[in-house]
């Protein structure tokens, strides 16, 4: 993590980033969304604006996104280890239990199943959690400066991927070491990340602007969780559940989590659709959150 | 003629905070709406040049942060129009958007970062933006460890390095010391020749009359006044004294008491808010008891604007004897204000028995204006004399002349 760029660092885990900002990357960066003025006639801003000043507020959802996945871990002795660590030990926990209750189906070593699973539904269910909170936790910047507010979810979330993607290499490897072999099909892992964004970031884009106006939504979204954890698919291939499994693909987690057992050669014989269908969520979302945002943006600090 | 920003005919309305629908009530089938409508700003016109220097006072409650907020572009105006040039940089409370464990250094990238400087500039600018903030030796310390001062001097510093063309200045500027006060007004005298645009938020007087030359006065979110400096503070203060009457008429209950007024008093025997400094004042509490006491204690205290306490006694150990029930009592603190200039606010509290302290609300705000050249909280009045020669140093004797022609200044040539 590179906060900080001269000197001496106060820890070593900061140096990392500095060669990696290529110079045209910065000189890109220059115009950032507070730097051209505005001028506000209505509530709502313009779709095209809107999106400009998102656009222009990459750099800022970077270094806010590094910020925040570095404050996570820096006080702890491991740091970065748990983020990888955390999915690992309840992936084997649960294997090992499950193992002990039932067969699981699984054409690839338990616990690789299930890390596969978890990975990806760890990111999205504290993507979601913190995303929901993410403009309401914020009200401190959120009052004072502006620059788009979708910037606060989307950060939340991006923070998540910092560790999902050493976590990804570790799958791989797990998969390796446990016997399993890789053909072609990994390259889907990047979609999988990918489309593990997407869903996760327009969840998160609706749910924080709605949690703005109604405080309840954090509540019950912590309530869903739970069930939606044991029903999203980590412990089983919907199709192993005969009949019933059908409904399952409808759940956009599903679709998420066999795109990732899909590149280890698991991805059971429905996936296809489950993916387009968690895809069909994300797109769908993504409509209701540029209505909603465009619609409150300016106004969301009202109700902080 | 080219703006720096411009508000035509704002209006910004609020839901009343009971009246934010919950899920339940919007679920409902008939939600039943009883809106009230609370305008916190209302036909506010407004224009400056590049280079302005702008002032906003008013009361608690008169649309000074809904301003604020209008002109960071953090809200949208519900009627009229905003329409602001350039880069903005709020400078508003202490050290916003700091994160207590990032050191002071990391916290410059990233707030450097929201406040639209790239990770070049602000590459540039990091020594500079150390050495005014003058934390070279704890930059490298969370922020956390801060004391209240730095953070508001890192903050400032970040917030001009970052070369607005619009800078709001919130009531932050009180924290610092005195010496970076200055700093910063002379570093705020600098950005008007560079043309940024700088508006001031403040009930600190001070602040208003040192660096503004057109002040807005607000009262109940309408702007009563629009103009020079010093003609906008007179017609603040009128509107200060004028509610003070009204806030009079209040009742609270605390304690068992119920609030009647409370008044300053000035030496010539009238209510007043605005007092000199060295001046016999009595702050005077009336109140009635709602249920019989015996020897209540009353308490007083006076802070400054941010917060600071600067003086705080009680009538603790009086025996105040008893009180029956619907009984009045006065309360009179009598004091020599030696204050310096500036905005104060008094509260008095009541401890009946062993029940703890009770506040007694509301308030009761009021200005001092001091003599030249003091600084500090305190005026301790204090005479300067000036001799030649120290009895007993033969060789620090003027032994050629007698230096007489030399008059000796009792003020201190600083400044």
């Amino acid at each position: 993590m590179a906060l900080s760029c001269r000197g001496p660092a106060s820890r070593p885990t900061m140096k990392a980033r500095r060669g990696r900002e290529a110079p045209g990357d910065v000189e890109r960066n220059m115009v950032s969304a507070v730097s051209e003025g505005f001028e506000l006639r209505h509530e709502s801003t313009p779709l095209i604006p809107l999106l400009r000043q998102l656009v222009q507020s990459l750099s800022l959802i970077r270094i806010l996104a590094r910020k925040d996945f570095y404050v996570r871990y820096r006080r702890a002795s491991f740091g970065l280890l748990w983020a990888i660590g955390l999915p690992l030990v309840q992936a084997t926990v649960l294997a090992f239990v499950l193992s002990r209750i039932t067969r699981l189906h699984a054409p690839i070593a338990q616990a690789v199943f299930i890390y596969s699973g978890i990975l990806p539904w760890n990111t999205f269910s504290t993507g979601l959690q913190s995303g929901t909170n993410s403009i309401v936790d914020n009200t401190a910047v959120a009052t004072r400066i502006y620059f788009p507010r979708a910037v606060f979810p989307i950060v939340v979330v991006l923070s998540g991927f910092y560790g999902l993607i050493p976590g990804v290499v570790v799958l791989v490897v797990m998969h390796l070491v446990l016997g399993g072999s890789v053909g072609p099909e990994i390259v889907l892992l990047l979609p999988a990340i990918g489309l593990c964004f997407m869903l996760t970031t327009s969840f998160a884009l609706v749910l924080s602007a709605l949690q703005v106006y109604f405080r309840d939504i954090k509540h019950i979204l912590a309530a869903i969780t739970l069930p939606w954890f044991w029903a999203s698919g980590v412990f089983f291939q919907p199709e192993s559940l005969g009949r019933v499994g059908r409904w399952f693909k409808w759940d956009p987690a599903v679709g998420m989590i066999q795109l990732f057992r899909a590149a280890l050669g698991a991805g059971g014989r429905d996936w296809v659709a489950a993916v387009w269908i968690a895809v069909g969520w994300s797109v769908g979302l993504t409509a209701i959150a540029v209505l909603v945002h465009r619609r409150y943006d300016r106004v969301f600090v009202d109700l902080l | 003629m080219t703006f720096a920003l411009k508000l035509g005919d704002v209006g910004k309305r609020y839901l009343k905070y009971e009246d934010v629908p919950l899920l339940l009530t919007r679920l409902r089938f008939r939600a039943r709406t009883n809106r009230t409508d609370l305008w916190a700003l209302k036909h506010v016109d407004l224009e400056a040049a590049p280079g302005d220097h702008l002032g906003v006072i008013g009361r608690n409650g008169s649309g000074k942060s809904t301003m604020l907020r209008i002109l960071a572009g953090v809200t949208a105006p519900t009627e009229g129009f905003v329409s602001v040039k350039g880069r903005v940089a709020p400078l508003i409370s202490v050290g916003v958007g700091f994160h207590p464990e990032l050191t002071g250094r990391e916290n410059v990238y990233v707030n450097g970062t929201i406040l639209g400087l790239s990770r070049r500039e602000l590459d540039r600018r990091f020594d500079q933006i150390v050495e005014f903030a003058e934390l070279e030796s704890f930059i490298d310390t969370p922020v956390k460890f801060y004391s209240s001062g730095m953070f508001v001097r890192l903050g400032f510093s970040v917030a001009v390095a970052s070369r607005p063309d619009l800078l709001l200045v919130d009531e932050v500027l009180a924290v610092g010391d005195m010496a970076f006060q200055s700093k910063c007004f002379e570093r705020m005298a600098q950005m008007k020749v560079d043309g940024t645009t700088i508006v001031l938020v403040s009930h600190n007087i001070n602040a208003i009359r040192r660096t503004c030359t057109q002040v807005l006065v607000l009262h109940d979110g309408i702007p009563k006044f629009f103009g020079p400096t010093d003609e906008a503070i007179s017609i603040y203060h009128n509107l200060v004294e004028a509610t003070g009457d009204e806030i009079a008429g209040e009742t609270a209950d605390a304690g068992g008491s119920e609030f009647l007024a409370l008044n300053l008093i000035n030496s010539e025997g009238d209510p007043t808010n605005h007092v000199r400094s060295g001046e016999d004042v009595i702050f005077r509490f009336d109140g009635r008891f709602s249920r019989p006491v015996t020897d209540p204690d009353f308490t007083i205290r006076i802070t400054t604007e941010t917060g600071q306490l600067v003086y705080g006694t009680s009538s603790y150990g009086k025996a105040s004897g008893h009180f029956a029930a619907g009984e009045s009592m006065r309360f009179d603190v009598r004091l020599n204000c030696r204050l310096i200039t500036g905005s104060y606010q008094a509260i008095v509290g009541i401890r009946v028995a062993d029940e703890g302290w009770q506040a007694v609300p509301p308030m009761l705000d009021f200005f001092v204006s001091g003599k030249p050249l003091v600084k500090g909280v305190a005026d301790l009045d204090a005479s300067i004399e000036i001799t030649r020669g120290v009895p007993g140093d033969e060789d620090g004797q003027a032994t050629h002349e007698p230096a007489t022609d030399e008059p000796a200044t009792d003020e201190p040539a600083t400044d």
